[in-house]
């Protein structure tokens, strides 16, 4: 199995979207240390965290979440 | 408006149930110790039990409850915090209270005194409040979210590993002096419980700084 390692762009994402942490969280329903973790690298979400915050930044997942080997 | 007060409401029914059985059955317990008959002191600790089980379903049918999306956003972080603080505080308590009942707890092996009940009980109460607070946040819409599940299992993991650390302390003391051994078990479990409390407020804060 080829290891693969999860890079998460969350961060410079909502930067682009002009939002803090706190307002993504509030327009994901989720809470601010959700975001923050996820996005030190701290927290991997399950599929469906995933689908709210790209929902709620407008973008496809993999803007959010890629991998690379 | 009924919506708003209701989101809280599998876990208030759920715990007052649980806490009601509980006393039941820990005052049948002292009854029975005093001269209470089989016959009715074992009827009564099933009723308890029931009543404990019958809060937990109810708990658990009424969890579908949802906040209002309105209140999410400046409820969550306020409830959450609220959480971890309280619990802290709690095992906390319990530690404290427990340190009593050990001392009760010697007295009573060495046979210098009897066992003091309401002591014993002052403690597993604040130690059932601890556990409550620490597994049942998933009734509560405001704190049930993936990070929380997250940090109060690893929470968990870290009181577990204190408890089976401090047992095995506890056992190894029983083999020198029984006297130790009995005494200590009572701190044991509340000093794991407030390593799991500790463990989990580290955590939230630590999420909470960018």
């Amino acid at each position: 199995m080829v290891e693969a390692r999860l890079v998460v762009d969350l961060k410079a994402v909502r930067q682009v979207a002009g939002l803090t942490q706190g307002e993504l969280a509030e327009r994901a329903g989720v809470s601010r240390k959700t975001v923050n973790t996820i996005e030190n690298g701290v927290f991997t979400p399950s599929v469906t965290v995933a689908l709210l915050l790209a929902e709620a930044l407008d973008v496809p997942l993999d803007d959010l979440f890629r991998l690379v080997r | 408006m009924a919506e708003r007060a209701s989101y809280d409401v599998g876990y208030r029914v759920g715990v007052g149930c649980a806490v009601l059985g509980a006393v039941m059955v820990l005052g049948v317990m002292v009854l029975a110790q005093r001269g209470l008959g089989r016959a009715v002191s074992v009827p009564l600790v099933l009723f308890g039990l029931a009543i404990m089980l019958a809060g937990i379903l109810a708990g658990l049918r009424f969890k579908d409850l949802r906040v209002p999306p309105e209140l999410q956003a400046s409820m969550r972080e306020v409830r959450q915090g609220q959480w971890v603080v309280n619990l802290v505080l709690i095992t906390g308590a319990a530690v404290a209270v427990s340190v009593f009942a050990g001392a009760q707890m010697w007295n009573a092996a060495s046979g210098e005194a009897a066992v003091q009940w309401p002591v014993l009980m002052v403690a597993a109460v604040f130690m059932l409040i601890g556990l409550i607070e620490l597994t049942l946040y998933r009734w509560r819409p405001l704190l049930d979210e993936e990070i929380t599940r997250r940090f109060a299992g690893e929470a968990k993991a870290w009181g577990f590993a204190a408890a089976v650390a401090g047992m095995a302390v506890s056992m190894g003391l029983m083999l020198v002096d029984l006297r130790w051994g009995v005494s200590s078990l009572l701190p044991v479990i509340a000093g794991s419980l407030w390593v799991a409390g500790l463990r989990l407020w580290w955590l939230m804060r630590r999420a909470e700084r960018g």
